[in-house]
């Protein structure tokens, strides 16, 4: 769980610099990810890069359509889907 | 009738019906802006009249002064590269631009000032719309429409409901468009969004100003849903559009708006209005290629591609090309895919990327990736994004000098970042031997 944290907060820094972005706070547990500095491209971004890195997108294959709010809840669906890697 | 009698036939004249986070419009505002401008709009009738702007609510405004007044109306996109932006201009004879940023001087080397004697016509005349396709890249058409071919789906109800537009589109585009006509003519309110605003801004303006209809991208309504406090927004009806709406964006609002009304929308600029599907399901029914559709006529092409015949067709594009549509179906260019009962969008036909709602031509961005020194040749793609619908990917072929590879691809995507919009920049980069070509040596885009 804490390799998924810390792989996701690199893949998050990635994906801040490639869309010329700053993070305006400490990314914590209940930090709202689209108020966090990263925009819609860059959460996509995120998720494209962290497909490379895992081998699977919840998003895609998710049964209840889930969009998280939190950092937290975004951690959580990575790691719900994690047995699809 | 003009769009101004539409805004003058209110009875509250003091009433806002056009709000934003900056300011509101109410009809005493139009009459007194009309009135401070009589001079400049009677310089401008009659002329072909181009409005660049990135303001929405000052796009709104001119878009209300102007019909009935200019000739021809062209609606720019406020980001179109400045070689397009001539392009656009020379293509539709615009004699004068108005814009909320641009200098005069950066078009002082095409016509665009030709000066026309002044009219003291008081009468309307019929305003020719002229609206982009496909964004800013690729190969631009420019649409002729009227007033009347824009507002043909209006739909003016006599219910004592209350209709609050939200639209996240900006106004330059077709959807926006759409939803201005039908706040402005049905006598709603719109609540307009800037593009300086930030998401989590647009949605507090929404809950505070009772915003119950609103349209948006599936990729915004995405971003909408992980934001805590969507739950928030008082729809009775919302709408997606611009981009393919897939099952998940569909079951995902059900599941948090269960009362409100959802449908998807097809469009297309050149075919004026197109349908909507409101079965909370991903593309649309056979049926509708059966004539199940009102005021539109749908079939599939033999190269899977989507024909579309609807009696709000646009009246063609300049340059002289008539529109097949006039006569017959128009191509729509977008690939479907038949399963059991249901037609699917799949892309376009022309590998035209669609990220989130913008259109990014690949063969664009291998041209600017061929202008890096180095770069032998490139080939961009659409890889598949669960969030964005799509997002952009490369392969190159580097000259064989350069040997530290990763150093190369780090130069090249700073390049990329001074020459193209975030969304046109490819988010990976793979370098390789050779590409493959088709037999008539272009890039091979089948894969």
């Amino acid at each position: 769980m804490n390799n998924l944290r810390e792989l996701v907060v690199t893949v998050f820094n990635e994906a801040l610099e490639l869309t010329d972005s700053e993070l305006i706070n400490v990314l914590e547990d209940d930090t709202v990810l689209l108020d966090s500095g990263l925009d819609s491209l860059g959460f996509a971004i995120l998720v494209a890069r962290l497909e490379e890195e895992l081998n699977y997108d919840p998003f895609s294959i998710m049964e209840e359509p889930i969009y998280p709010t939190t950092f937290k809840a975004f951690l959580d669906v990575y790691a719900q889907y994690a047995d699809h890697a | 009738m003009i769009l101004m009698d539409f805004i003058l036939s209110r009875s509250e004249t003091s009433l806002p019906f056009l709000l934003s986070t900056k300011k509101s419009v109410n009809v005493d505002e139009i009459k007194q802006k009309r009135f401070d401008y009589q001079q400049t709009l009677a310089f401008l009738r009659g002329k072909n009249v181009a409005l660049c702007f990135q303001s929405n609510v000052e796009l709104a405004i001119h878009i209300i002064l102007l019909d009935g007044i200019v000739n021809r109306l062209l609606i720019l996109p406020p980001d179109c590269l400045p070689e397009q932006l001539k392009d656009y201009l020379s293509s539709t004879d615009t004699e004068k631009v108005l814009s909320d940023f641009l200098e005069a001087s950066s078009l002082a080397d095409i016509n665009t000032q030709v000066l026309v004697s002044l009219k003291n016509e008081t009468k309307k005349i019929s305003t020719q719309w002229v609206l982009t396709t496909s964004g800013t890249t690729g190969v631009p058409k420019l649409v002729k429409h009227s007033l009347k071919s824009l507002s043909r789906t209006v739909k003016v109800s006599n219910k004592e409901h209350h209709f609050v537009w939200g639209c996240l589109y900006h106004l330059h585009r077709f959807a926006g468009i759409q939803v201005l006509l039908q706040s402005l003519i049905a006598n709603n309110q719109m609540v307009i969004i800037e593009s300086t605003d930030n998401l989590s801004a647009m949605l507090n303006l929404f809950i505070r100003r009772h915003v119950n209809c609103l349209s948006a991208t599936p990729t915004l309504w995405r971003n909408i849903l992980m934001q805590p406090k969507s739950k928030h927004l008082p729809l009775s009806q919302l709408t997606l559009g611009g981009e393919i709406a897939d099952n998940n964006i569909l079951s995902a609002l059900m599941l948090a708006y269960p009362a409100t009304k959802i449908r998807h929308i097809y469009a297309s600029t050149e075919a004026g209005v197109g349908f909507s599907v409101g079965d909370g399901l991903a593309g649309f029914p056979l049926a509708y290629l059966n004539g199940d559709l009102d005021k539109v006529l749908l079939k599939i092409s033999d190269r899977n591609t989507l024909l579309i015949k609807s009696t709000a067709c646009s009246s063609g594009y300049i340059g002289g090309e008539v529109l097949a549509s006039q006569i017959d179906y128009i191509d729509t260019g977008d690939v479907i895919s038949l399963e059991g009962e249901r037609c699917y969008f799949i892309g376009r036909e022309n590998g035209t990327i669609n990220i989130g709602g913008n259109k990014v031509n690949p063969e664009y961005v291998e041209q600017v990736l061929m202008t890096f020194p180095g770069v032998n040749m490139a080939y961009v793609s659409a890889k598949k994004s669960s969030i964005m619908g799509n997002l952009v990917q490369c392969q190159v072929v580097i000259a064989d000098h350069f040997q530290d590879k990763s150093e190369f691809i780090k130069q090249l995507k700073f390049y990329c970042k001074t020459q193209l919009t975030p969304y046109m920049i490819p988010i990976f980069f793979k370098v390789v031997d050779h590409i493959k070509l088709n037999s008539t040596g272009k890039i091979s885009r089948d894969e």
